[in-house]
């Protein structure tokens, strides 16, 4: 009798190799043995010098006993893994032991329904009832012990590998107690975490590691490598040696270099150099014998403001740096470094009229500028802020850039008002002077501003004028005395008249300044009342410059209209003839209609008015009551001052509407205004197209 | 005595001893480095976990090793430098060893 048997079910053995599992734990359990010496070693006598005293004795005991406790840690790790490889051995073996049992159960098995169909003689033939059977009965037999042997075979490989992946969690622990985080690539994990228990050795390791890495990164190398050499090294970038070590050897040239290859990468706040360099300038102290050098690269300049697209590329690095720095759980580029970062971004950007994301063609990623801003506000540190903002042309790219930052720009000037001393009252200062100028006559065409920007910020500023109002009081002196002001007070005292335009901010500047009046007045009180008539001065130059303003914008308006029809109506020229006369008619009648004709209104100037005996009351009020006698000697400086401020201010005068006999004259007297102002001095204001 | 009032004793023998003693450990830690390099392939899901497992204290040991080195380097020089400076100064007057 013949029949078809059933192909028998693989029982294949695990994978592990028992020899090899015996091998690892032989050697860790050897290694182990002799970190138990070194432990008892470290614990005996001769690991102590007991007549040994001083600070030496003290510190040499100290650095014993983290080597100790090192050690210690190291045995545990090693004592535990080595049970748990042990008993993920023993059960390989019995696994293993168990498998070769099932496969000689399933070979008996096949052997005996061999013989047993061997013995049975030739079939009767088909459909024999008794010879059926007896295949039916043998063939379910068969399949059952092998289901049992699948089931049995499934759920012991299953349980190998279940003890395995346990006992990979115990080693991935043990390596932790040095560490490791269990994840593959942990030895530098391990040096960074063990140079700081073991500085003897580890000082020397990390500072040649990070000498040995700046080498590697300066010389001819390939953007791969660099990511390559960044991401390995990402361990050690946190710490201050490795840091200070790889900034200073890399040098300011060495940076540079790295900052202009990462701003010619297009996702290159997501690059592991990104978050090298990052974490390196976070982390980096000027010690050791790089001293100098570590410093020289914190304050470094990278971006000039001359130059073609180099500064342009470095900036866009710097940006990408930033943007790293901000995602590494143990912070990035210090604020301060960030501030004198943007300062050197903002001045290239005055300097050349355009920002760094501008000038780099196909350019994608963050404005540099942008992410300082963001970076300072929330880094919550005033000093930091007052850095950035103590350069006027830093103010004034702020101030004219394109909108998008102004709200940023806005909370980094509020952060920068508690900046203590002299580094928010020069923030404040260089505030002013850069909204201020462009407003004297003299650089009447040239005031820069966007008034969009200055209103956003006006209200910051104002609290940071407010908290450093000692400048702003001596400020408002110098206006008010005989002397000359130079460029830069002349145009502070045009940004603070710009200012207290805002309500926010006039409400913020006059109550400090009162207060410091009413200090000041203890001291000297005509100098305080002296102050307090420049400021009504300064308010009223302010109140008719934001009617001129109102004025040159009512102006470029109609004159935008104007030629936005002008160009619409353009294919009218080609009509010539009578019907060109009737056009002409009737477009100029359309364009007055709908206000395109170049004309142009603006209410009367209804804004407050000071004048001198405004200014002598308000000093009078803050005389201390026990020095009444001095309240009209302060009412003759206050008044004083306001006559001199405004001589030197001037009365704004913005562009007037014309009016229909304007413009017979206009064709023959074109240059009439220029005339007149050049003849009468008067202040023009042009807001900027 | 030292400038701030503490107690400065230096025990040359004993120091060196310590020196020597743990100068000594560090052929200790670089067996147990030894130990610890990669063995055959065990297979598995473990494969990779034992690597690690392995990479890291072969690092860890390597570090003691160093860190014995110096300490044993270190305190010899501490000593070497005592006595130097012992060496150095002159001989309290009426003390003098005729040589």
């Amino acid at each position: 009798m013949s029949a078809d048997l059933p192909a028998p079910v693989a029982l294949d053995a695990p994978e592990e190799s028992p020899a090899a599992l015996s091998e690892v734990v032989s050697a860790v359990t050897g290694a182990a043995f002799r970190l138990g010496v070194l432990e008892a070693h470290l614990a005996g006598p001769a690991a102590e010098a007991p007549r040994w005293f001083g600070r030496d004795a003290a510190a040499a005991a100290a650095q014993v006993g983290a080597v100790s406790a090192v050690v210690r840690d190291a045995h545990a790790a090693l004592t535990g893994a080595v049970r748990r490889l042990d008993r993920h051995a023993d059960l390989l073996g019995q696994i293993r032991r168990r498998i070769t049992t099932l496969r000689a159960e399933q070979e008996d098995d096949y052997g005996a329904l061999a013989h047993r169909l061997s013995v049975a003689g030739p079939c009767d033939g088909p459909g024999s009832p008794s010879q059926a059977a007896v295949l039916s009965a043998l063939g379910d037999e068969l399949r059952a012990a092998e289901a049992a042997r699948r089931r049995e075979h499934t759920a012991l490989l299953a349980e190998l590998r279940s003890d395995a992946l346990e006992t990979a969690r115990v080693l991935a622990g043990a390596t932790a107690l040095v560490g490791g985080t269990g994840r593959s690539g942990d030895a530098n994990r391990v040096v960074a975490c063990l140079a700081a228990k073991l500085p003897g050795w580890g000082d020397g390791e990390l500072t040649a590691r990070a000498s040995a890495l700046a080498s590697a990164l300066s010389g001819p190398v390939r953007l791969e490598q660099i990511e390559t050499l960044a991401r390995g090294n990402a361990p050690f970038a946190g710490v201050p040696l490795f840091a200070g070590a790889l900034l200073g050897t890399l040098g300011v040239s060495g940076v540079g270099y790295l900052l202009t290859t990462l701003g010619r990468e297009p996702e290159a706040a997501d690059a592991p150099l990104a978050r090298l360099l990052a974490a390196s300038f976070g982390a980096a102290r000027p010690t050791g014998g790089l001293v100098g050098r570590v410093q020289e690269v914190l304050d470094g300049q990278y971006v000039t403001s001359t130059g073609t697209d180099d500064p342009d590329t470095v900036a866009l690095g710097m940006g990408a740096v930033l943007a790293a720095g901000a995602a590494l759980s143990g912070g990035g580029v210090r604020p301060a470094t960030a501030a004198a970062w943007g300062v050197q971004m903002l001045e290239r950007e005055r300097a050349l009229g355009m920002p760094a994301v501008g000038r780099v063609p196909g350019h994608r990623g963050a404005d540099p500028v942008r992410t300082v801003l963001t970076l300072l506000g929330e880094s919550g540190d005033p000093d930091a802020c007052a850095v950035l903002l103590a350069h006027r042309n830093a103010w004034a790219a702020l101030l004219t850039r394109s909108p998008g930052a102004d709200g940023l720009l806005s909370h980094v000037v509020h952060l920068a008002s508690a900046a203590p001393g002299a580094g928010g009252a020069v923030a404040a200062r260089s505030g002013l002077e850069a909204l201020g100028s462009g407003l004297s006559p003299a650089g009447a065409d040239s005031w820069a501003v966007r008034p969009d920007a200055a209103g956003i910020v006006a209200p910051s500023l104002g609290r940071l004028v407010a908290a450093h109002v000692d400048a702003a009081g001596a400020l408002l002196q110098e206006a008010g005395g005989r002397v000359g002001l130079s460029a830069g007070a002349d145009a502070a005292l045009r940004g603070l008249a710009y200012l207290t335009v805002t309500p926010g901010a006039a409400s913020a500047v006059a109550d400090a300044l009162t207060r410091w009046a009413g200090t000041t007045a203890s001291g000297s009180v005509t100098a305080a009342a002296s102050a307090l008539g420049s400021f009504l001065a300064v308010r009223e130059y302010g109140q008719r410059l934001a009617h001129a303003l109102q004025a040159a914008q009512a102006q470029e308006a109609a004159v935008d209209r104007q030629i936005t029809f002008d160009i619409a109506t353009l294919p009218l020229e080609a009509v010539k003839g009578f019907p060109a006369v009737v056009l002409d008619a009737g477009a100029s009648t359309v364009a007055q209609w709908v206000h395109a004709d170049g004309s142009w209104s603006i209410g009367p100037d209804r804004g407050p008015s000071f004048d001198g005996r405004d200014a002598a009351a308000a000093a009078a009020a803050t005389v201390p009551p026990a020095e009444q006698f001095r309240a009209h000697a302060a009412a003759a400086s206050a008044r004083t001052a306001f006559g001199q401020t405004m001589a030197h201010l001037g009365i704004p005068h913005g562009p007037e509407p014309d009016h229909w006999e304007d413009g017979i004259l206009d064709e023959a007297t074109s240059d009439l205004p220029e005339v007149l102002r050049e003849l009468f001095g008067h202040p023009a204001v042009r807001l900027p197209r | 005595v030292s400038s701030d009032g503490g107690t400065i004793e230096v025990p040359p023998e004993e120091v060196y001893a310590l020196a020597a003693h743990l100068d000594a450990q560090a052929g200790l830690a670089e067996e147990t480095a030894a130990r610890l390099r990669p063995s055959p392939a065990v297979g598995g899901p473990l494969q990779p976990a034992i690597e690690d497992f392995l990479l890291c204290h072969r690092t860890a040991a390597y570090a003691l090793a160093g860190e014995f080195r110096w300490l044993g380097s270190t305190l010899a020089a501490v000593v070497d430098s005592w006595l130097g400076l012992d060496g150095s100064v002159p001989t309290p007057r009426g003390q003098a060893t005729p040589r």
